[in-house]
């Protein structure tokens, strides 16, 4: 049985151990539980990951946990981009994380932020890194602390030292990719959007594309079905269940895509992360550079 | 009932602002409570309500009800000890009519005090309605009979710039679904929206001028 299942069903306070002494691979899941219980542990970092921190974070967070701000942190501050191998080191640098720090993710929106974090620390090589299991949304409908105390901690030296490439893809890929059998390309928006119905999804109509529909070839399943009600994942048998029935299986390469590569990174972490599938590549530019760029092909 | 900006508070009820609550006690000594109809600004149309089972005893500060919403996720937590003695499944089935204004039947669920003294935590509409009026002006807040499922701000552009802007949003919206545009108020801009209205078939439900900006209430049409 995997890893994920040991982990989130068994006692893994022995798995955890031996992940802190280094001995074992870091779980990419961890319970609400978990996290309360290592509260103010020198080996973990606590991050929460926001789209709106007026209304999440600040409002009361994890004690001990940073803010990381999706649009401030984690992009480019001018171009459409993700945040720098510089920029990370300098995240991860003023947040207290050194290269071997737990850094343990959760956030507003379902995790969607906390996904696309997770994502971006993967790429640039960071290894001791979970997600907490159902994030901001599951840890207040257990009713746990939440406090307004701005943490402070000794800025460390991070530093990058590998890059995963092949964890992002981008819009030259995908074209060259177009039809091929060894690709799934997985579409994780709404219904609505993956027909072209609607443009972007009404709560988010700046983030519209010119063209509606989907990148031919590409199938539809919306990254809420891998979740439960209360945000946490559906067990790891049922996961997939979903994605090979959609012919998603693990000898494909995997494309995964949504509007601006937020929600798509959940599925992402699904099948890389949780499913272990080898090659899952993240294409950020998504559906607000594919539905806008000048003669891309498009299915509706 | 007293009205600022379009929303509506009853003198007879007590206040608990920390959770945005109203509360009317009854006869028997229970109490009605409800959340505040300001929250269509501060928290967004409510979607979802996970609301504790009757019979279950809550502690003071702690969760009556989980509530997602367009903007907010989060607790609304009890301001004293209490029981809920039935909760209002009209209200669990549609959240959001709760946020239409303090009337008989929006409450979320009716409770009873455990211990004495409960009544210190709460106040009545004379002690709480300057605070209100301030929070009300100084973080622009409106309140409509129908709680918009989106707002659009829409200040800066002009009025025939709007109407494109407009009918763009509607059509990527749910048929039948609600928006509030806030825009900058010139002078016939309600009459060029009417106009616009029998022209496309979308229905304004509000229009209203709050310090020279305009907040209009759209709904899309629908095609049945």
């Amino acid at each position: 049985m995997c890893r994920y299942i040991r982990f989130k069903y068994s006692n893994y306070s022995a798995i955890i151990r031996s992940a802190m002494s280094g001995r074992a691979e870091t779980p990419v899941l961890v319970s609400t539980d978990w996290v309360e219980k290592n509260l103010g542990s020198p080996y973990v970092r606590v991050v929460e990951v926001d789209y709106d921190p007026q209304t999440a974070y600040f409002q009361g967070h994890v004690s001990g946990a940073v803010l990381w701000d999706w649009r401030k942190d984690i992009n480019d501050p001018i171009e459409r981009n993700i945040i720098s191998k510089e920029g990370f080191e300098s995240l991860c640098s003023r947040s207290g994380i050194s290269n071997d720090t737990h850094i343990v993710l959760y956030g507003d929106f379902n995790n969607w932020f906390a996904a696309f974090a997770f994502w971006v620390a993967r790429l640039y090589g960071h290894d001791k890194l979970s997600i907490m299991d159902g994030g901001r949304k599951k840890w207040m409908i257990e009713e746990r602390e939440l406090v307004k105390e701005i943490p402070s901690y000794p800025p460390s030296s991070y530093r990058v030292s590998k890059i995963r490439y092949e964890y992002r893809v981008l819009l030259p890929d995908v074209r060259a990719r177009l039809g091929s059998p060894t690709v799934a390309l997985v579409d994780v928006r709404s219904p609505d959007e993956y027909t072209g119905k609607i443009l972007a999804p009404p709560e988010y109509p700046t983030e519209h594309a010119q063209r509606g529909g989907h990148i031919p070839g590409a199938v539809n399943i919306p990254w809420a079905r891998a979740l439960n009600d209360d945000g946490t994942f559906k067990p790891i048998e049922e996961l997939r269940k979903l994605y090979e029935a959609a012919g998603v299986t693990a000898d494909k390469e995997v494309i995964t895509y949504c509007r601006i590569g937020e929600r798509s990174s959940v599925t992402w972490f699904v099948l890389k992360e949780l499913l272990k599938y080898p090659k899952v590549r993240n294409y950020d530019g998504s559906w607000s550079e594919w539905g806008n760029v000048v003669g891309t092909p498009i299915e509706k | 009932m007293e009205e600022f900006r379009g929303c509506l508070f009853s003198e007879s009820d007590l206040y608990f602002l920390e959770e945005m609550l109203w509360l009317r006690p009854k006869a028997n000594k229970t109490l009605l409570l409800g959340v505040l109809p300001i929250t269509q600004t501060l928290w967004g149309k409510i979607t979802s309500i996970k609301a504790k089972k009757p019979g279950e005893e809550v502690a003071a500060n702690r969760a009556i009800c989980f509530i997602e919403s367009r903007r907010f996720t989060g607790n609304v937590r009890a301001p004293f000890e209490l029981r809920i003695e039935r909760i209002n499944s009209r209200i669990v089935a549609e959240p959001w009519k709760m946020q239409e204004g303090p009337g008989e039947s929006a409450w979320l669920c009716e409770v009873t005090a455990l211990k004495e003294g409960y009544m210190s935590r709460l106040r009545s509409w004379s002690e709480v309605r300057d605070d209100v009026r301030r929070m009300i002006e100084e973080r622009g807040i409106v309140c409509f009979k129908h709680v918009p499922d989106y707002v659009h701000a829409a200040v800066g552009i002009d009025c025939s710039q709007l109407l494109m802007v407009l009918s763009d949003r509607l059509e990527g919206m749910p048929e039948g679904s609600v928006i509030h545009i806030v825009a900058d108020y010139n002078v016939g801009a309600e009459k060029d929206l009417e106009r616009w209205s029998q022209v496309t078939g979308n229905e304004v439900l509000d229009f209203r001028v709050e310090k020279r900006l305009a907040h209009a209430l759209i709904r899309r049409k629908t095609s049945g």
